[in-house]
């Protein structure tokens, strides 16, 4: 097969693969299901097969595509509607701080599995841990005995405050004017709190966002 | 085969291998086939597959390229994080839209250490597929400063020994020379410098390290 033609191949493939997976949404390129990978998996053997291989049309490749695509989306959708479907209830490995010997054997982890997926969490001390559970997503979720977690805020009885997340006004020079508006702020109030902190311009400005206390976090090029 | 892994390895951007977006998803999923390509079917060459390999890879740097540049392209390509839990709130409309059945938040919840909805108050999906989660401020561990507790400026540490070879360029910037290095190394009790793996200095000028063996 001649080169432009694999090159051609690969960029529409490309393309339609990036489609694909925007229309399979986020959960998908994080593989939070089986069926995430299992479509993943089969989306690329497929296209890799589909560009080298002269024998196939480039139409039918497009069409193996949208079936896998389709196929993921309604598993998806399944997954919405009917969760019982699908879902595998989560495994306890660890309850009330013993290891669930029948459940490990269950779900086929080693006991090297489970030591290694609590130390990546942080859990070195076994002693302290109250509850393992192996997640439908395929990732193991723990919880520490509450004596052993850290001390809150609460618990020091500090003031309670708001956790409000950043909020964009300034990206690469250009005004972000809709969270402006949102916050019922306007352009002239950013110029003078730019020229506050020494910036006559927001074009000198790289990044600048709200912070929940009130103030600007400001970024130049 | 080995060549073209050992190639594809050296030129594949960093954000590619970290699944920042779904075209890093697809970039490196697909890169894996197309490098496989050729062993399993034979009607296949190598270069071929090479080219089909460069092909994708220059499509790939010239779309993160233009996201860097353009928001639109960015929000078209990639999509924006979706909120799932605002103020406590579970946001169904945006779950459903996300494709994200409450069973699946709830597990990424648990995973991030947290038991109960209640604990939670925001929660959002990334591009990357993850969902961070953040939980109450009442539950935000203590940190130093609340409590008043005196700490020294964070300072970025420095490797002077990196693999059992001397950093020049680290030692040089910080005005220090080997023989410094050396004089520091045996006040800690280092004998031979040549024994040592990994030597770091911190912004308070505290020099921690490592033996070979």
């Amino acid at each position: 097969m001649s080169l432009p033609l694999i090159v051609l191949r690969a960029v529409v493939l490309y393309l339609s693969i990036i489609v694909a997976t925007r229309l399979l949404r986020f959960r998908h390129v994080g593989i939070m299901a089986k069926h995430n990978y299992l479509v993943a998996a089969g989306v690329v053997g497929a296209a890799s097969t589909g560009i080298l291989d002269p024998q196939t049309s480039l139409v039918r490749m497009l069409a193996v595509l949208s079936f896998f695509t389709m196929l993921g989306l309604s598993l998806s959708f399944l997954d919405l509607k009917l969760p019982q479907a699908l879902r595998d209830k989560p495994i306890p490995l660890i309850s009330y701080g013993r290891m669930e010997k029948k459940q490990l054997r269950k779900a086929n982890m080693t006991i090297e599995n489970l030591l290694g997926q609590l130390r990546l969490k942080g859990f070195f001390d076994l002693e302290s841990v109250e509850s393992a559970l192996l997640e439908t997503t395929g990732r193991v979720s723990a919880t520490k005995k509450s004596e052993a977690q850290p001390v809150s805020r609460q618990q020091m009885k500090l003031p309670s405050k708001m956790a409000v997340p950043p909020i964009k006004l300034i990206y690469d020079g250009e005004v972000i004017t809709d969270n402006l508006e949102k916050l019922a702020l306007n352009r002239q109030w950013l110029e003078i709190e730019l020229q506050k902190q020494g910036f006559s311009s927001p074009k000198e400005v790289f990044f600048a966002a709200l912070l929940q206390n009130g103030s600007l976090y400001l970024c130049s090029h | 085969m080995a060549v073209t892994f050992l190639a594809v390895n050296i030129v594949l951007p960093r954000r590619t291998s970290g699944m920042l977006a779904g075209y890093d998803f697809v970039s490196l999923w697909l890169f894996g086939g197309l490098a496989a390509a050729p062993l399993i079917n034979n009607k296949v060459n190598f270069n071929q597959s090479i080219s089909a390999m460069v092909a994708v890879l220059l499509c790939h740097f010239v779309i993160s390229r233009l996201a860097v540049r353009s928001p639109v392209v960015s929000k078209l390509i990639t999509g924006k994080p979706v909120m799932l839990v605002e103020n406590g709130k579970v946001l169904r409309r945006n779950m459903r839209r996300a494709l994200v059945p409450s069973w699946m938040l709830m597990a990424e919840l648990r995973c991030s250490g947290l038991s109960d909805l209640s604990q939670v108050d925001y929660a959002i999906l990334e591009s990357c597929g993850r969902i961070s989660i953040i939980p109450k401020p009442d539950l935000w561990p203590v940190t130093a400063g609340e409590l008043d507790i005196p700490v020294s400026p964070t300072a970025q540490p420095s490797m002077l020994i990196e693999d059992g070879q001397i950093v020049e360029k680290n030692l040089k910037r910080l005005n220090y020379d080997v023989n410094w290095l050396q004089e520091e190394l045996s006040k800690l009790g280092a004998v031979c410098l040549e024994e040592i793996y990994v030597a770091s200095i911190d912004g308070s000028g505290n020099i921690s390290f490592s033996y070979k063996e």
